[in-house]
């Protein structure tokens, strides 16, 4: 440990999830074994009572995340990790933190699916599912590390994103991300926001402020006599299924709270994009080879750069739109089947050349592979 | 309104969802008794899944949190593991406890965590309109079993004992004195305890199952099909034929979840 | 029991199901003949009949309808 308290070690994206975790607060974890996300659940019964916290391996996924529900009611910051199949399961409990406004991170270590697919190998293929995999309408977000450091960066920030905006919060890791040792730094000065209990004084617990945000969290047993309702509801918590306008008006802030307040959730990096031609667009593990290819691509004299997500969801519509503006050609690496860059293509609206780079069966892009793509853009030649 | 009622209902949420003569209000009632012979209202929290079951914690003027089909389960025992003295009571259906929900149900059992299960036998999908149920008798029609059902329903208080459940009992909407004494017990019981308690729905199982019996007929049905423990002992298997016992059921100890979990940050375990 | 008892049924909660009528040992509940707002049958004391203060009509009632008063002796 040095002087300001940080600590350097060599560990795997996982690890560093956990250790972010528990640096933001997180006392509650529920999951389910599954590749290649185990190593967490795995740490967490190793780490959580040792800080005073609860480590419980459930039945299924299904159960993970409603006993994370019920953690974060009964007082604890709280999280669970899984992929693909179990992220599917726990679907309507997402849903259901949303409507209720249950702050609570859900780290997805992706793989490649549909179905069981491919156990071992990465993919960035639940980006949609990140952000629609519910039913109904309802803004989540989601963070996407592209490296152990920020595995750990990402995880503190969005439990910090889901205290705030009382939303369930996505950790898109990935398979590499998450397999991945490399060095991280840890602890020293960390911005962690604390749970505030708020004023029982004429408390209406779903009542918003005029940015739309719930004000703290209280927990239950502490005075506020509670009611949770996953139904449509009224400020007080108070069924409001069957009333037209209670319940668009809770609908609307649902997405308004987070699309309204995009400006305090917008992470990105931007590289080089000053005189870019070229942009890449991207996220997670696909960055990696990325930053490669734009600095040989600078190296060889290509007007090259990158645009870096590091908050996929909300998209950052502004940014890109305003990229658009500046470059001739944006290109959008995924480990996919080409998703995020529809929205980039949305965003776009025609100004600059979308060009998506797809990827399926669990291999990261190569340098090269993206390389060659600028210098196609460069020469004018390929389109989509 | 009784004094109960006005004292530990959220008066707000009046009035009730339930059906005229539907025992879950019954049942509500004699938690209310228990309750407030407790004095345990502020350290109580309920939990409700979904189905007319699932709304009971609704009408409660204590920390309440009405969830998923079949997850109340889950949700309670992260209530209860972030803050092991409060008292969690789960609120749940015959669908929502041993059909969507009966893998949290039986798990819930194994690790023996601090809840109270109260599950409430309609027989029925109430809420949804009278589909079968897991403990749908054989035979019987429904919305969804029109030639008679063809499956066998669970005896949900076998299930619960051996899937390791420490305190058992079933009860009738038609024994609130029973009912508030069992709720007494399952609540200190120091473990998983589960409550069945069989009642009428005269809307739905009245209609489909029953022929039509309004709530004092389906009531007095179910009072003919039960048999106290004690007597169901003395008789035989032919007498008991078609006949289900009530009372307390099983009672025994065994390591609880939340105090292992305590142990283990207590360090004595790492 | 013994002493006085009154049986107050609250109209605005009643659904009229009879689950009361049906439990009371001493018949002393009947149908009034009058009906709530929400156009359930209201039950009410028979004037002739004396109630014991059992308490079983306030306990089976699924509305919190009812309210057994009195002392016993
Ligand atoms: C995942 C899911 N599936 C189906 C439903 C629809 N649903 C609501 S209540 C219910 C059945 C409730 O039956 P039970 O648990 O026996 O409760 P009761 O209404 O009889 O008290 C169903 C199927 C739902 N809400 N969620
Ligand atoms: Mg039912």
């Amino acid at each position: 440990m040095s002087e300001d308290g940080r600590t350097v070690r060599i560990i795997q994206g996982n690890e560093a999830t956990v250790e972010g975790a528990i640096a933001a607060g997180c006392r509650f974890f529920a999951g389910y074994p599954i590749t290649p996300a185990s190593e967490i659940a795995e740490l967490m019964s190793r780490r959580l009572p040792r800080v005073g916290g609860t480590f419980l391996q459930m039945e299924d996924e299904i159960a993970s995340i409603n006993a994370v529900i019920g953690a974060t009611w009964g007082g604890a910051k709280a999280c669970t990790a899984s992929s693909g199949p179990g992220i599917s399961l726990m679907q309507e409990g997402v849903g259901y933190a949303a409507e209720t406004e249950t702050p609570c991170v859900i780290i997805n270590v992706m793989r490649g699916g549909p179905s069981t697919g491919q156990p071992t190998l990465s993919s960035q293929q639940d980006v949609y599912q990140a952000r629609y995999g519910g039913h109904g309408d309802f803004e989540i977000i989601a963070l996407a590390p592209s490296s152990a450091q920020e595995a750990y960066d990402l995880t503190i920030k969005a439990f910090n994103l889901a205290e705030e905006f009382r939303v369930p919060v996505y950790v898109l890791s990935d398979e590499i991300v998450g397999h991945t040792r490399e060095r991280v730094v840890m602890g020293g000065k960390l911005e962690v926001l604390e749970r505030v209990a708020p004023s029982k004084d004429g408390y209406k617990p779903f009542a918003a402020g005029p940015d739309g945000l719930l004000r703290g969290m209280p927990a239950f047993n502490d005075g506020y006599r509670l009611l949770v309702e996953g139904q449509h509801h009224d400020e007080r918590g108070i069924r409001a299924g069957d009333d037209i306008d209670k319940s668009a008006t809770l609908v609307q802030r649902l997405n308004d709270k987070v699309r309204q307040n995009i400006d305090r959730i917008v992470d990105i990096e931007r590289i080089d994009l000053d005189d870019a031609e070229v942009a890449i667009v991207c996220y997670g593990s696909t960055a990696r080879p990325a930053m490669e290819a734009v600095q040989t691509a600078r190296s060889k004299g290509i007007k090259a750069g990158a645009l870096r997500l590091r908050a996929i969801w909300p998209f950052p519509d502004a940014v890109l739109s305003e990229l658009a503006d500046h470059t001739k050609t944006l290109i959008v690496p995924e480990m996919n089947i080409g998703k995020l860059v529809l929205e980039v293509q949305r965003t776009a609206g025609g100004r600059a050349t979308v060009v998506g780079l797809p990827r399926l069966g669990g291999a990261l892009h190569t340098p090269e592979e993206i390389e060659s793509a600028i210098i196609d853009a460069v020469k004018g030649g390929k389109a989509q | 309104m009784n004094r109960i009622a006005e004292q530990y209902l959220r008066q707000e949420t009046l009035p009730m969802i339930f059906c005229p003569g539907c025992g879950d209000g019954t049942v509500l009632g004699a938690f209310l008794r228990a309750v407030d012979e407790m004095k345990i209202s502020d350290q109580l929290a309920l939990v409700g899944g979904i189905g007319c079951s699932g709304w009971m914690p609704v009408y409660v003027n204590a920390d309440a949190i009405h969830t998923l089909h079949g997850r109340a389960i889950p949700v309670g025992i992260g209530l209860k593991v972030t803050r092991p003295e409060r008292k969690v009571v789960v609120f749940t259906g015959d669908g929502d406890a041993i059909g969507i929900g009966g893998n949290h149900f039986i798990h819930a059992a194994r690790r023996n965590v601090d809840l109270t299960v109260v599950m409430i036998n309609n027989s029925i999908y109430g809420m949804t309109g009278g589909q079968m149920a897991p403990t749908t008798p054989s035979g019987a029609t429904t919305q969804t079993s029109p030639y008679g059902n063809p499956e066998q329903p669970f005896d949900a208080c076998r299930l619960a004992e051996a899937a390791g459940a420490t305190y058992v009992a079933r009860w009738t909407a038609g024994h609130p004195r029973q009912l508030v004494k069992a709720f007494k017990e399952a609540i200190d019981h120091p473990g998983f305890a589960f409550i069945e308690v069989v009642t009428q729905c005269p809307v739905q199982a009245g209609r489909y199952i029953k022929g039509g019996m309004d709530a004092p007929e389906f009531l007095a049905d179910i009072r003919k099909s039960v048999v106290p423990v004690a007597q169901a002992e003395r008789m035989t298997p032919e007498e008991l034929a078609g006949k289900t016992r009530i009372g307390l059921l099983h009672r025994s100890q065994r390591p609880e979840l939340t105090q292992q979990l305590a142990a283990i940050r207590g360090g004595e375990k790492r | 029991m013994r002493g006085s008892f009154k049986v107050l049924i609250d109209d605005k909660w009643c659904k009229g199901c009879g689950l009361c009528l049906a439990e009371c040992p001493k018949e002393v509940l009947i149908w009034s003949g009058r009906r709530n707002a929400k156009g359930y049958n209201l039950p009410a004391e028979d004037p002739a009949k004396a109630c014991t203060g059992c308490q079983l009509c306030e306990l089976i009632c699924p509305d919190q309808a009812i309210r057994v008063e009195g002392e016993p002796q």
